[in-house]
């Protein structure tokens, strides 16, 4: 089966980049692909809890990443980006594993198809 | 396994290049194109020292050629033309782009 490493490393709601990793990510995983999803740097933003957005109009990111596992992808957060943004695994939606940047390099090398999720400028 | 990265952001306007300087290992190359090239400065001083680490642990730290000399910019890293990079990126097991 095909594996697919999606990577999320920008913050929530200031562009549609997480949303639209969200609609790729469930999209791949609907084709029978593997798919993780790794959120790293700001994107661990993307699963802090009590988030809402809908004082900017916007849907709840935090919802939308905490169904992954119904769609059967799986979700993983670096935990030296957590720990360098003062947040704590309590503070985040639960993920498949927090995982190191070791961790993070041998999703790397395991994947057949890397998509990286960045804002752009 | 010996990946490719491939960085086009700017190092001071972004710390995402410093974020994928760190999962680089022996063997990995690193490209730097468009506003990546920027790096060819140095960069701030954390970028700087992650540079040299990996550079100490084996990695290989290419310019983009067209994109340096576009911006007027030199480096004593190696340079790779356009085909080149292609080259690397047909040849490596594995590309990371940002």
């Amino acid at each position: 089966m095909p594996k697919a490493l999606i990577i999320v490393d920008t913050a929530p709601y200031g562009t549609a980049t997480c949303a639209e990793a969200f609609r790729t990510i469930t999209g791949l995983a609907g084709m029978d692909i593997e798919t993780a999803t790794v959120l790293v740097g700001d994107g661990v933003f993307v699963a802090k809890r009590g988030q809402n957005p809908s004082l900017i109009g916007m849907k709840s990111l935090e919802e939308a990443y905490s169904m992954l596992g119904d769609f059967g992808a799986k979700l993983y957060i670096v935990r030296e980006s957590i720990e360098e943004r003062n947040l704590k695994e309590e503070d985040l939606i639960p993920a498949d594993k927090i995982i190191t940047m070791d961790e993070f390099r041998k999703l790397i090398e395991e994947s057949h198809c890397i998509i990286t999720f960045h804002a752009g400028g | 396994m010996a990946v490719l990265f491939i960085i086009s952001k700017s190092p001071f306007k972004k710390t995402e290049p410093l974020l994928y300087l760190r999962l680089t290992r022996q063997n990995d190359t690193v490209i730097f194109i468009q506003d990546g090239v920027i790096a060819a400065l140095g960069g701030p001083n954390e970028f700087k020292k992650e540079l040299e680490e990996a550079i100490k642990r084996g990695v290989e730290i290419l310019f983009l050629k067209e994109d340096l000399e576009a911006r007027g910019l030199q480096t004593d890293k190696k340079l790779v033309d356009y085909d080149g990079f292609l080259e690397l990126i047909e040849n490596k097991e594995k590309v990371m782009s940002l």
